[in-house]
């Protein structure tokens, strides 16, 4: 009884000056890591994650604001997004209109990634349905989905690589390094996808959302797609009839939907035409905890969408 | 172009799933707006809102959870309802606004998992699945049975809940059956129109049937036709115009209630005027 | 045989005895008029019979049966009309629906044992209009239908005339007294009107609080220290409640 007693006393006499010493001796420790602390990267939603994550390697700190798996296109940041877009040295946006809110972030230094691509062939890209309406995403009416396109991602990472040098110059061949190891993946990457879709019957594909436009752009393609440029929203019954009779005509019968979106619409789709199916082709807005976790990064889930076009495409 | 469209399995699983939907909420839905209870029906829906955030953020059938809270807010309520002696009114709000409140929260801290959401708010009624409308199909037949088995019962209990206590009617147990047929047939029409438009469904046709001036056998029928009527030229105006499904039935069924309501009050008018000159002459 | 037996029954509500150590019993096919002003615990008296308030002590029994062991046929024998009841205008239900609430178990005879109550209470006509159109007299009359289309073999009718015209008031003791005589239902029915009780009751019980008066009626009526005295005790009540509106 007493000694319980006396051993609870000594445990609140303990905890508060445990405490107060933590203080003490924590100050010098915080102050020394200040002097030699990594740059913080923040970059808004996966893809450009993983691409800031490779060109910076271990030299700077990155994260990401939308979170693991999480759809990007109507996100918004909490307060608390704000308050780190803005304490990050970088900020590394896909830009083109996809980041309606990066303005109001007021960051250091904004990486937009697709500053200086030409969206020249915007009137003759056929993707998506006329009666859906593209509604523009805020981006002068250009689609956002530029990683989808290698090459595309590789004016990205030069992008990021670029803005890095100039904030942390000490580093640069550092970063010159890592950027020229991806682009040489994105550039084999290319050559794959090349020579998968090299022989094939069709070149029309109907993905969930508008966001293969320049995908398909680089490969020849015609991408079709039951969504505008956003995966969300309430669909009229009349896009289904389209769809359908779409498909029909193109005697498609494999409907692409996404993987962090419910498959219902594409499910339906696909059960109103002969031997429908559905397949996963994603847009790669984000990769759940899971996948990464198993190691899965944007050139698995761009191997894996092609595996299931060659289906679609019908190609040897 | 609306019976070619009758060919697409789709269009026809939303016709079947949405005129059963018809059906259970109004049948629902007399009891509960001759209980002054209209706003029962939202406040069960939002409290699904939290139940489906729920098993949003942790993996379980998002309907089942919906489901779940939903029963227990309801019960929730009721008891705080006779043990507290809380109006109705107010009991409602707090159920309504703390289901709301818990699926906001849910998802504010899991940053949004907006991919199904929208789904839920506005519902789909266009996606229903073969498996969607069986499972409708078999709640709307168990619902119904059991209403027009304890029918009588449940309109005692409408009409006045203490003689129905004092003629010997286990009074408690039919309230909270009554409860939980509600939330099962909240939960199925939120699925079709979003639980922003459940109770809609639930008292705008039951109000319009009220204006009739009939028994309740008969106001009951009406109000079903009516909800079936709304649902079945919604959902084609919806895809003749290429709107919003849920919306346009919603509205359909406002303007039946309109129609009727100046209906009626013309024809007052005229039975006056018809007194005034009977009286004159 | 006595349909119902009070024995020593006591309800207090917060702290207040409303009813104080009452004891009576009623014979078959007695109407027993039930006075007394008000706040005199006269449907406090009733919701005990009814199995409403069970929190009260003594015993009642009804059908030689005590209430307290919930036994739904004891009750499924019970009509009750309760004090002021009025119906909901605007509610969807025909007469004929309404009257039809007050059958148990429905079968084939359902339809006739409801024709026949409607007719008793002379509203077979209206059968299948809507309740709420009805005069306040005429519903009355529909919940009387109500209460007796199960047969039951006791009624309790708490002040059931408040607010009817004076004919409507006439006609509702006649068919009460038919009922009495041609269907042999016991009657308690709490009143006001104390000629009404003299004219139609066989027996008065007199209560405030506790128990006044009990007997026949001639026994009360005929007794001026009686009548003088309940008048009495009624003017008290009643300056008391008029002092008390005005308070407020
Ligand atoms: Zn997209």
């Amino acid at each position: 009884m007493n000694q319980s007693r006396v051993a609870l006393a000594a445990i609140a006499t303990l905890i508060p000056l445990a405490m107060i010493t933590t203080v003490y001796t924590g100050r010098p420790a915080l102050q020394d890591r200040e002097e030699q602390e990594k740059i913080t990267v923040v970059a808004s939603f996966y893809p450009l994650y993983e691409f800031a994550s490779r060109v910076v390697g271990d030299r700077a700190e990155v994260s990401s604001l939308v979170p693991a798996g999480v759809e990007p296109h109507d996100w918004e940041p909490t307060a608390e997004d704000v308050s780190r877009g803005r304490a990050a040295d970088v900020l590394v946006i896909n830009g083109a209109g996809f980041e309606r809110w990066a303005d109001d972030m007021q960051a250091k230094v904004v990486a937009n990634t697709s500053e200086g691509i030409e969206f020249n062939y915007r009137e003759e890209n056929e993707a998506g349905d006329d009666e859906q309406g593209h509604e523009d995403a805020g981006g002068g009416g250009v689609n956002p989905h530029i990683w989808l396109d290698p090459m595309l991602a590789k004016h990205q990472i030069d992008k990021i690589r670029d803005v890095m040098a100039s904030s942390d110059p000490a580093n640069t061949d550092y970063y010159n390094q890592n950027a020229d190891r991806f682009t040489a993946e994105l550039d084999s990457l290319d050559a794959f996808i090349r020579s998968e879709l090299a022989d094939c019957n069709k070149s029309d594909f109907i993905a969930f959302h508008d966001a293969f436009t320049h995908f398909s752009e680089r490969y020849g393609l015609r991408q079709h797609s039951i969504h505008g440029v956003s995966p969300e929203g309430e669909i009229l019954p009349q896009t289904i009839q389209q769809i359908i009779e779409l498909a029909n005509g193109f005697g498609i019968n494999i409907i692409y939907s996404e993987d962090l979106i419910d498959s219902r619409l594409a499910d339906t789709i696909a059960n109103e035409i002969p031997n429908g199916k559905v397949l996963v082709l994603s847009p790669i807005e984000g990769i759940g905890n899971e996948e990464q976790a198993a190691g899965i990064r944007y050139i698995d889930k761009m191997k894996q969408n092609i595996a299931n076009l060659k289906e679609g495409l019908e190609c040897r | 172009m609306i019976l070619e469209v009758l060919e697409f399995g789709f269009m026809q699983r939303a016709l079947i799933a949405g005129i059963s939907v018809a059906i259970t909420s109004s049948v629902i839905g007399l009891f509960l707006v001759l209980r002054r209870n209209s706003l029962f029906g939202d406040a069960l829906s939002h409290a699904a809102f939290g139940g489906i955030a729920i098993g949003l953020a942790t993996n379980i059938y998002p309907l089942w959870t919906g489901l779940t809270l939903s029963i227990l807010g309801a019960v929730g309520i009721t008891k705080l309802r006779q043990y507290a002696k809380i109006p109705a009114d107010a009991t409602v709000a707090i159920l309504l606004s703390s289901g709301l409140a818990l699926g906001i929260l849910l998802i504010s801290l899991s940053g949004g998992f907006t991919l199904d959401l929208f789904s839920f708010l506005f519902g789909s009624i266009m996606l229903v699945s073969v498996e969607d409308t069986l499972a409708i199909l078999a709640m709307t037949g168990i619902i119904l049975s059991i209403i027009i088995l304890l029918y009588r019962q449940l309109m005692y209990i409408t009409f006045d809940e203490e003689q129905a206590r004092v003629s010997g009617l286990p009074i408690s147990k039919l309230n909270y059956l009554f409860i939980i047929l509600a939330s099962v047939a909240v939960i199925v029409s939120m699925r079709l129109v979003g639980i922003l438009l459940v109770s809609s469904l639930l008292v705008i046709p039951n109000v319009t049937a009220l204006l009739f001036n009939k028994g309740f056998k008969k106001t009951a029928l009406i109000s079903v036709s009516l909800s079936i009527f709304s649902v079945v030229i919604g959902i084609a105006i919806s895809y003749a115009a290429n709107l919003a499904p849920a919306g346009t039935i919603v509205l359909v069924s406002t303007a039946v209630f309109l129609t009727v309501l100046a209906a009626r009050h013309y024809s007052k008018k005229k039975q006056i005027v018809k007194k005034l000159e009977e009286a004159r002459s | 045989m006595q349909i119902v037996e009070i024995d020593r029954l006591s309800y207090a509500y917060s702290g207040n005895l409303v009813l104080d150590n009452i004891s009576f019993t009623i014979d078959e096919g007695d109407i027993l008029g039930i006075i007394g002003p008000n706040g005199a615990g006269k449907t406090t008296l009733f919701s005990c019979m009814l199995g409403l308030l069970d929190d009260y002590t003594g015993t009642i029994k009804i059908l030689g049966e005590d209430i307290k062991k919930k036994n739904n046929k004891v009750f499924k024998s019970i009509g009750y009309i309760q004090q002021k009841k009025t119906i909901e205008q605007n509610f969807p239900a025909t007469v004929e629906e309404i009257v039809s609430l007050g059958i148990t178990i429905t079968d084939k005879t359902s339809k006739e044992k409801i024709a026949l109550a409607l007719e008793t209470v002379g509203l077979l006509a209206q059968k299948d209009r809507r309740v709420g159109e009805l005069s306040g007299g005429q519903q009355q009359r529909v919940l009387i239908a109500k209460a007796m289309v199960n047969n039951p073999k006791l009624l309790i009718l708490d002040e059931p005339v408040t607010g009817i015209d004076l004919e409507m008031q006439n006609k509702f003791y006649s068919l009460l007294e038919k009922l009495n005589q041609e269907n042999k239902i016991t009657i308690i029915w709490a009143s006001h009107d104390l000629d009404a009780v003299n004219r139609f009751a066989t027996s008065v019980a007199c209560i405030n609080r506790s128990m006044f008066f009990h007997g026949k009626t001639y026994e009360f009526f005929e007794n001026p220290d009686l009548l003088k005295a309940y008048s009495e005790s009624s003017m008290q009540a009643h300056m008391h409640l008029h002092n008390h509106t005005h308070r407020g």
